[in-house]
């Protein structure tokens, strides 16, 4: 009998680990981005656009690995020419598209959709943003320094795809970068 | 002339600043009423039918709802139990004034994702979207009716792996722990 409850344990055992093994992880290519995990400061300076206008704007976001990992969350609040702004941004991975899925909500209602790729230090963007009622364009650039502890972001914005306008320009350095010093 | 120059830019930047000052903040649209029904803390049963996603189950969950970001957005929070273990998710919906409906985007702790748009018409909200799980997308439907004093609703869903054969997917009793906090 006991020789029964052991084999009956092990078998137990081997489905159990089967099915944690079965289980899904998060894309390697999510986990590539842990280093904007935690706290990081950005300011930066934008053109007068449809969305606002013109003035240096400086901010701070924390973001945290969410769902088991397979998302970040990040939320900013910022100083602008217009007030004061906060938001939230939902980052996931694609593996079909191998895209990084960008979704960012901010509390002048406007919802910024974008799909991004990795190429060494460097993230291209491109996307939609929703404001008022209104559909626009986004294009984004976004360097990284050797280290990925700060960037270097430049953006544009079009009403129409055609004609592509500079938006903001700015630089964003995480925490760890003034704790290296 | 220099003066009158001096002069002239001191209007223009006191005009800029006074428009600037008096631009109204966007404020939420009147339409995102129509989701309070939703808020608040729910407690629910979910019986799964067997379909393209699997087997017949059953799971028991929580489901939180508060309005975020100075109430241009509905944020949405599940956590649920069943024999293969704990699923849970995140949840927005926004209101989309260029279609008159809402949209909503959510993501779940085993990598799936969904989206799609709602309609609120008095005690019923009907959905239609995509669900993106394991590479695969499907087609979704559901309709959540609430009881008229808004403490209890029963949600029904329909999937489709080709968007024209749809199955019963699940259907889910659920009922409102506490009345949402007053805003």
């Amino acid at each position: 009998m006991q020789r029964i409850a052991l084999l009956f344990s092990v078998l137990v055992v081997c489905l159990v680990n089967t099915l944690q093994a079965q289980a899904p992880k998060p894309d390697p290519a999510l986990q590539k981005l842990h280093f904007l995990l935690g706290h990081g400061t950005y300011g930066g300076e934008a053109k007068a656009t449809p969305l606002g206008s013109a003035g240096k704007f400086s901010g701070e976001q924390t973001a945290q690995a969410i769902l088991g990992g397979f998302f970040l969350e990040a939320r900013w609040t910022e100083k602008n020419a217009g007030g004061a702004n906060r938001g939230l941004v939902v980052i996931g991975y694609d593996p079909a598209s191998k895209n990084y899925t960008i979704t960012a909500f901010a509390n002048d209602g406007s919802v910024e959709s974008d799909t991004s790729t990795l190429q060494g230090n460097t993230f291209t963007m491109t996307g939609k943003l929703s404001f008022e009622g209104k559909q626009y364009l986004t294009r984004v650039t976004e360097t990284w320094t050797a280290d990925w502890t700060s960037c270097i972001r430049k953006t544009e914005l079009s009403t129409d795809g055609n004609t592509w306008s500079p938006w903001y320009e700015s630089k964003f350095t995480l925490d760890k970068a003034a704790a290296k010093k | 002339m220099k003066r009158i120059s001096l002069l002239l830019s001191l209007l223009v930047v006191c005009f800029v600043t006074a428009v600037q000052a008096q631009a109204p903040a966007p404020k939420p649209a009147p339409e995102l009423k129509q989701l309070h029904i939703l808020l608040g803390h729910w407690t629910y049963t979910c019986d799964y039918q067997a379909g393209p996603l699997g087997p017949a189950s059953k799971a028991t969950g929580e489901y939180t709802n508060q309005m975020i970001l100075g109430g241009f957005f509905m944020k949405g929070q599940w956590m649920e139990k069943s024999a293969s273990g704990e699923l849970g998710g995140l949840e927005i919906y926004r209101y989309d004034p260029e279609n008159k409906n809402f949209a909503f985007s959510g993501y779940e702790n085993e990598g799936s994702t969904y989206s799609g748009t709602a309609t609120v018409s008095g005690n019923t909200v009907t959905t239609t979207g995509k669900f993106f799980v394991g590479g695969k997308e499907y087609s979704s439907k559901a309709t959540i009716n609430y009881a008229a004093d808004g403490m209890s609703a029963t949600w029904k869903a329909e999937i489709s792996a080709d968007g024209k054969t749809w199955v019963p997917w699940f259907d889910q009793p659920m009922t409102k722990v506490k009345p949402a906090a007053k805003k």
